[in-house]
């Protein structure tokens, strides 16, 4: 009887605990693409010392990691508020590593090359930042993308 | 003076020289004999030998005797009745006909298939000068014993003759001198007049042969003709062919066309309905991207239904048939990226267009059921299609598409096979 009350008293507590959990956006950010799936941190949430986590295709060649200021928006294939774009990594810089970005391998965006510079870059905080992840095949088609997660940086 | 002026008067009013027409010869053509035992036939006796006696009287070697005053003469000896000739006989109707020499011939078969044998024996020796024998239905008979008669003149008139031996393979072909039938092959040492002559060989399931022969004066001219199968009047043909396309413009590399035909000849002529296809036209090209220089790996795929007539211009003997022709029809045109590790295709684009070419070619063994050939063509388009390619935007997405004109104007050379039925 005792443990039977234990179990219900349990489930009780811990069903609103998972009510909590936010179901995470799975809208891809470019059409006609296929998933790159975003793994932590999880949306809406803060970016504690662990780095960004993504998991990629292995038939993906090229990856760009991309950080805005705004949500993202797109068209078709094309991403239509480039200047909410402030920093990111991509695949070619040297310290870009494949499914994990952290806060200080960042590299700001450059409006006019369209394009990471070279050196890094540490975006401030507390701001709420959206991040996503696209890649590219050998011949340079888009053709994979995440959705995108807000996070905030403390 | 006035000698001599009369003289080349007179020659050139003749169009023979006057001591020519001393030694020309009097023909005189007697009627002829029924030997085909049907009364229903007995008109040639007099119509055969009118019809030559008019064909010989254009004959500037001989002169001919008028037969409207010979008839009643031949009556007499009845020459007519008996048709046995003797030397005698022969002798006297000449003479009492003024003519050197007699023709003479009989008739025999059907109104399917009439023989006539034609005769030119000297008045004076009683020797046969010319003997020639033809065939031929009732309704050519007598032409063509009027263009025999006109062959032998050269002969009864004594001119310079030579031998003529022909064989073919295969054999019994029909064999024709300037125009007229004079037997099957083998043909051995027929005589005719020297000089230049054509021969002209026929045989049914076979090619015509047509040289010209010149023919010497007491030589044998020996001639061996191989005659080609001849290709059906209309025949049908399933045909398959590959081409490879050499592109005008520098931005497509070189592809392959591959076509099935159904077609019909018509003797010299060849008309086909055909389908091509080229399954993968490739226009790689490099572009500038944040991640290095990439090759976009792009694939046109061509389809065509076309419309196409040819002529074979000249022979080249037996065993190759040259052709030339134009050919045109509607085309479609895909453009496909391909994409991913997989080179999945996406289609950018699609056009519809007319094509027009020209072609040259060589159908070998062209008689056979499997005939090849070997074809080049030079193939153009009414229009340019829009090739799109990509210009980089950075990181920001997909890169841009640019558009320009490409013209698919192509050269291809290629062969494949024939099975004709």
């Amino acid at each position: 009887m005792k443990k039977t009350f234990a179990l219900i008293l349990a489930g009780a507590l811990l069903l609103p605990a998972c009510n909590q959990i936010e179901e995470q956006p799975k809208t891809l950010i470019f059409e006609g693409t296929k998933e790159i799936s975003l793994t932590l941190p999880l949306n809406n949430q803060n970016l504690g010392t662990s780095p960004m986590t993504y998991s990629v295709p292995s038939e993906v060649k090229f990856i760009v990691f991309g950080l805005f200021n705004a949500d993202i928006t797109t068209s078709g294939k094309t991403i239509t508020n480039p200047t909410a774009f402030v920093a990111g990594s991509r695949d070619g810089l040297a310290d870009f590593v494949r499914g994990s970005q952290t806060r200080a391998s960042l590299h700001p965006y450059n409006q006019a090359t369209k394009d990471f510079d070279a050196g890094n870059t540490n975006p401030g905080g507390p701001t709420d930042y959206y991040w996503a992840v696209w890649g590219y095949d050998q011949y340079g088609n888009l053709t994979h993308s995440s959705a995108r997660r807000k996070v905030v940086f403390p | 003076m006035f000698r001599t002026i009369a003289f080349v008067a007179a020659t050139a009013i003749s169009g023979v020289p006057i001591f020519a027409q001393k030694q020309m010869k009097t023909v005189a053509v007697v009627n002829f004999v029924n030997s085909a035992g049907q009364p229903g036939l007995n008109y040639l006796k007099t119509a055969l030998p009118e019809s030559i006696t008019g064909s010989l009287s254009a004959s500037r070697e001989i002169s001919v005797v008028e037969r409207g005053g010979l008839t009643a003469l031949l009556r007499e000896l009845e020459l007519e009745q008996s048709g046995v000739v003797n030397t005698g006989e022969v002798a006297r109707a000449g003479k009492l006909a003024r003519a050197d020499v007699l023709l003479m011939g009989s008739f025999s078969g059907n109104p399917e298939k009439i023989t006539v044998t034609l005769k030119a024996v000297d008045v004076a020796t009683g020797v046969v000068l010319e003997g020639r024998s033809v065939s031929a239905p009732l309704a050519e008979i007598l032409e063509l014993c009027g263009q025999t008669s006109l062959a032998m003149a050269s002969a009864i008139a004594g001119g310079k003759t030579g031998l003529v031996t022909v064989t073919s393979s295969p054999e019994g072909a029909e064999i024709l001198i300037d125009g007229i039938v004079v037997g099957k092959t083998p043909l051995v040492e027929y005589k005719v007049s020297t000089g230049s002559h054509s021969l002209f060989l026929r045989k049914s399931g076979y090619r015509e042969e047509e040289k010209t022969i010149n023919v010497r004066a007491g030589k044998t001219e020996r001639y061996v003709e191989t005659l080609a199968p001849a290709r059906e009047s209309v025949q049908m043909f399933l045909g398959f062919g590959y081409q490879r396309v050499f592109p005008s413009a520098a931005a497509l590399q070189a592809g392959n066309v591959f076509s099935g035909q159904l077609g019909v000849n018509f003797g010299r002529w060849t008309a086909d309905i055909a389908f091509a296809f080229n399954n993968n036209w490739n226009h790689t090209y490099s572009y500038s991207t944040p991640f290095g220089s990439l090759s976009q790996k792009r694939e046109y795929t061509v389809s065509a239904f076309l419309l196409g007539i040819a002529v074979e211009p000249f022979q080249l003997g037996q065993y190759v048939s040259p052709y030339v022709g134009v050919f045109g029809g509607f085309t479609i045109v895909n453009d496909y990226r391909l994409k991913g590790s997989d080179d999945e295709r996406e289609r950018l684009a699609s056009f519809d267009l007319l094509q027009l070419g020209v072609k040259a070619g060589l159908e070998i063994m062209p008689k056979l059921r499997v005939s090849l050939f070997l074809e080049g063509r030079y193939t153009a388009f009414t229009s340019a299609i829009q090739r799109s390619t990509f210009v980089s935007q950075g990181i920001l997405g997909e890169p841009t598409s640019t558009t320009s004109d490409l013209n698919l104007t192509n050269f291809s050379i290629g062969g494949g096979a024939r099975l004709n039925f």
